[in-house]
């Protein structure tokens, strides 16, 4: 409440006869001018934005449903399937006859989906939690990073394929099993970086005044840690859906009729042996497309964010 | 003499400091920062602290404004003592006592526009002023201290490092505190923008009524804005007196060397200066020397200093210093 | 014979936001064995001019002019002979004494390597230089320190390790930048003491780089007054100290808190150093001087010698008109 409240205060007009009071460059806005003059990770960004577009309304325009399947494929896939114009499959179709075009577009959503959701909750409570434990020390600190190092220390991947196997394969299984493992690495980030800035004297300052720990650590210290969170972020998007599509190649992740990246490029190279070269190449190009563009991003946005620059 | 704003009597720091070497749970060794430290500071005026870097002047400040905890000792602030107090009633006190930092540019949050950081203080203490009322006190600090107020909305980085001090400082006062505690406030800025700033330490000091602890290592600036000077030493008072007397009849011999190295910025003066230069370098404040901590770079130093450490002695006037065997006679020589 | 000799250095930065120009046509003349106290506040160009000369500007800098050193042109030297040069005929300290040394050498393997790569001694004899050169410094008990590592050693005594390595080939010039700014004043008389005494004994003239005009009353015979990049005022220190002709250097004087005197106000100067990212037409004073009119404003002044050995930039200097 006080964090709007603090940054909206000085937006409204002035006591009359003072002037204007014209806005001030942000370090963000440094950053915005500095990243925008970076052609490759604009590029980058513009392509993550048509792979969004493309998740979002595929649908739309694709000729065939995700379900349907064009019965007159059937049994002549590798023959007829090929990509065409004419008859609607611009992807070709996969090897019950479905559409290719729409099980990419169904794919996408959910591999985005899984990257988006585990970045975002590693963001959430990572950066919290490693704010909280950096800032207060001690004991507290101390307990709350080996609860990290204990959570760290169990191969999750293992768990992960534990969990599918136990209570069954879904997408919320997924998200929670990704959702528990995501934020460690940012937790240790975050309280490296709080480590250092809580030593800098505008902490110092703020403790002086007698501002309360949690208005410190919300307002002055997360502010300042969001550059290394978010180039982080951008790193980790590629990282969830590469495990994904492991778990998904592996035949452990979503469950049919659902599918990913992972299962449509498992697909796909099951079925290289027949000539349809084409259900691999397709999501393969998507999946390959989107991560070089996320590090190609998350490199432009450590440039433009890096604090070394000032 | 009633009670002053803050007393402080035999004030002590210690830090822990942990060796590389042993285990985790070594005990950690006791570095002493600050010991048995007493002054006094009446309302509305001003004080200096000079002392070389590792002096523990810095760790004094932060003790009296509540940042590093206190070992020993106590500070009474009008009476009640500042760090045996109940958090509650300690957060209230801290809105009397304001801080203003030593890198101008380092003690702004650099999120925040001056603005923001301005009315921080106003927030945390007042809660309830109105938007409006906040925005005006942040205006009218503002312009107190010599900045535009429509540069509100601008950022630190935009600020140079005089404005930026200008905006610690604004900071620091706007919720009408009674004692601003400035470490080094003036080190960092330039010679032509230092002189701006302690110019407008002295007007608001005196117009406002505040009482100032202001830290310095120049003498020369201490000596030009405060009324008395406390001169440190490896954590230890040494001398304490009016300004005048401290830099004219320096009585304590560490004083004198102080006051002969300081560079005069006259050819004339300085070239027929003979500066007697301390010997060595300050000791390890983990092992301090035993009796007096200066007699290892004293020019006086007797066998006797290393027996006990040497009480204040009072040469008059409230000039006290912590050396039994200075004459009346400087050894030193004071300049002008 | 003049020793170094710079004309019209121009220094300027490829930035993001464009170029900045640090140092705009600076003259400066430094005879053998002579000290000059270069003044500046931040942003004044002194450092970069300083780097300049000894060819160690940062990438993105360029360096345009003449700076000579006995007659040999320096700019647009190759690396190789400008290393032969440094070290041999200029060195330089710096200011942070911790930064300028490797951690991981002991001083002794630092001191030494100098003075076997440029002079040829043995290792053996390049030690017995070493800590001959560290006892001059008044570093106690050298022998023994000089096998430390620099963490060991305190700030003032890096600074006099620095100050030896910098002397141990014996240069005909020291440049030293701010080489007290970090130490406290105690051992900043001594560092002040000890570079009178290499120049004196030596016969290197010392170029000594600095924001505090305290240290320059004490210790140098010429001084050059820097401002914006471009030299304001220059002439021998006695003179300029006793009547300044730069309304500037009156200020920069007349701002120092002294001991000696009791002023409960300080004459300062009002405003803030100019920003060089957008560098004024006219003087770079004009918005803070107090005598400024019109024309200082939009025509910069050239420096005109206006006394014997004394040159200043002003169009309304203090000493009557121009």
């Amino acid at each position: 409440m006080t964090l709007l409240f603090g940054r909206r205060m000085f937006r409204e007009p002035l006591p009359p006869g003072t002037g204007d009071a014209p806005a001030g460059r942000s370090l963000w806005h440094d950053a915005r001018a500095r990243f925008v003059r970076n052609r490759a990770a604009v590029a980058s960004l513009v392509v993550l934005l048509l792979v969004t577009l493309f998740a979002l309304f595929g649908d739309f325009v694709a000729a065939w449903s995700n379900e349907e399947i064009d019965w007159s494929m059937l049994g002549s896939v590798a023959e007829n399937g090929a990509p065409s114009l004419a008859n609607g499959h611009w992807f070709g179709v996969d090897e019950l006859g479905r559409d290719l075009f729409a099980r990419t577009v169904q794919g996408t959503r959910i591999s985005l989906m899984v990257g988006i959701v585990g970045a975002l909750i590693s963001v959430v409570v990572g950066t919290l939690y490693g704010a909280t434990a950096g800032y207060f020390g001690g004991r507290l600190d101390g307990v709350m990073m080996r609860v990290v190092d204990v959570l760290m220390a169990i191969p999750y991947m293992f768990v992960l394929i534990l969990f599918m196997v136990v209570f069954g394969r879904s997408i919320l299984m997924l998200f929670i099993g990704i959702g528990l493992v995501s934020w460690l690495d940012m937790a240790r980030i975050a309280r490296g970086q709080t480590l250092n800035i809580k030593h800098r004297e505008f902490v110092e300052a703020a403790v002086a005044i007698g501002v309360r720990p949690r208005r410190i650590i919300l307002r002055h210290i997360v502010p300042n840690l969001l550059g290394v969170v978010i180039v982080y972020a951008t790193l980790l998007v590629p990282s969830m859906i590469i495990y994904e599509s492991f778990i998904s190649f592996l035949g452990l992740g979503v469950q049919e009729p659902d599918t990913s990246w992972g299962a449509l490029i498992n697909d796909g190279a099951s079925q290289m042996q027949y000539g349809t070269l084409w259900q691999l190449l397709f999501p393969l190009f998507f999946f390959v497309v989107t991560l070089f563009s996320l590090f190609f991003l998350g490199d432009g946005l450590r440039d433009a964010l890096d604090p070394n620059d000032r | 003499m009633s009670e002053p704003l803050l007393r402080v009597r035999d004030l002590s720091v210690t830090f822990p400091v942990r060796g590389r070497e042993g285990w985790p749970w070594a005990r950690p060794r006791p570095l002493r920062a600050v010991r048995d430290v007493s002054f006094d500071l009446a309302a509305g005026e001003s004080l200096g602290i000079v002392g070389e870097s590792g002096s523990g002047k810095t760790t004094l400040a932060r003790a009296l404004i509540g940042t590093v905890p206190a070992a020993a000792g106590e500070a009474r602030w009008q009476g009640e003592d500042l760090l045996r107090m109940p958090p509650a009633a300690r957060h209230r006190h801290r809105r009397d006592i304001q801080m203003v930092f030593q890198d101008p540019l380092a003690a702004l949050d650099p999120r925040m526009t001056a603005g923001e950081i301005i009315a921080e203080p106003l927030l945390v203490h007042e809660p309830r002023l109105a938007r409006r009322e906040v925005r005006a006190r942040v205006a009218q600090m503002m312009e107190r201290v010599g900045l535009l107020p429509n540069q509100v909305n601008r950022y630190p980085h935009e600020f140079s490092g005089g404005q930026c001090q200008r905006i610690n400082i604004a900071r620091a006062l706007v919720v009408r505190p009674r004692l601003v505690v400035c470490d080094e406030p003036v080190s960092a800025l330039d010679v032509s923008v230092q002189a701006q700033v302690i110019n407008l330490l002295g007007d608001l000091g005196r117009d406002l009524g505040l009482a100032l602890i202001f830290i310095a290592h120049d003498l020369a600036v201490v000596k030009h804005i405060c009324d008395r000077i406390l001169v440190f030493y490896l954590g230890r008072a040494m001398e304490l007196g009016a300004a005048r007397d401290v830099v004219r009849e320096p009585r304590h011999p560490y004083t004198r060397a102080l006051v002969a190295a300081a560079p005069i910025p006259d050819p004339a003066i300085e070239r027929g200066r003979r500066t007697a230069v301390l010997e060595g370098d300050l000791p390890s404040p983990l092992a301090p020397p035993s009796g007096c901590v200066f007699r290892t770079r004293c020019p006086i130093a007797r066998p006797s200093c290393a027996a006990a450490i040497p009480p204040m002695q009072d040469f008059g006037g409230g000039h006290l210093a912590a050396c039994p065997h200075t004459g009346q006679a400087g050894h030193g020589e004071a300049p002008g | 014979m003049t020793l170094l000799r710079v004309r019209n250095l121009r220094v300027s930065f490829a930035t993001g936001d464009g170029t900045v120009n640090a140092v705009n046509g600076v003259d400066l003349d430094v005879e053998a064995g002579q000290s000059l106290a270069v003044v500046g506040e931040s942003g004044s160009g002194k450092s970069q001019l300083m780097l300049a000369v000894m060819g160690l500007l940062a990438r993105n800098g360029t360096a345009a002019g003449s700076v000579e050193l006995e007659s040999v042109e320096l700019l647009g030297l190759d690396e190789r002979e400008l290393n032969r040069i440094r070290s041999r005929r200029i060195a330089m300290v710096f200011q942070d004494p911790m930064t300028a040394l490797n951690p991981y050498l002991r001083v002794a393997d630092q001191m030494t390597e100098g003075l076997v790569l440029h002079l040829g001694m043995a290792r053996r004899e390049a030690l017995a230089e070493s800590v001959r050169l560290l006892d001059a410094m008044e570093v106690p008990d050298a022998r023994r320190q000089i096998a430390m590592y620099p963490h060991e050693f305190s700030g003032g005594m890096r600074q006099r390790v620095l100050i030896a390595m910098a002397l141990s080939c014996r240069p005909r010039l020291l440049i030293a930048d701010e080489p007290t700014t970090a130490l406290d004043v105690t051992v900043q008389s001594r560092i002040m003491r000890i570079l009178a005494e290499a120049r004196a004994e030596l016969g290197t003239a010392v170029v000594l780089v600095t924001h505090d005009v305290g240290i320059v009353a004490g210790g140098c015979e010429h001084m050059v007054v820097l401002y914006g990049g471009q030299v304001m005022e220059s002439g021998p220190v006695d003179r300029v100290f006793a009547a300044p002709y730069h309304p500037y250097t009156e200020g920069l004087l007349n701002a120092v808190p002294r001991l000696d005197r009791d002023d409960s106000r300080l004459p300062s100067i009002p405003g803030d150093p100019p920003d060089m990212n957008r560098p004024p037409a006219g003087c770079p004073f004009a918005a803070r001087c107090p005598r400024a009119v019109d024309r200082c404003r939009h025509e910069l002044p050239g420096l005109l010698s206006r006394a014997p050995d004394r040159r200043v930039a002003c169009h309304l200097p203090l000493d009557g008109p121009a």
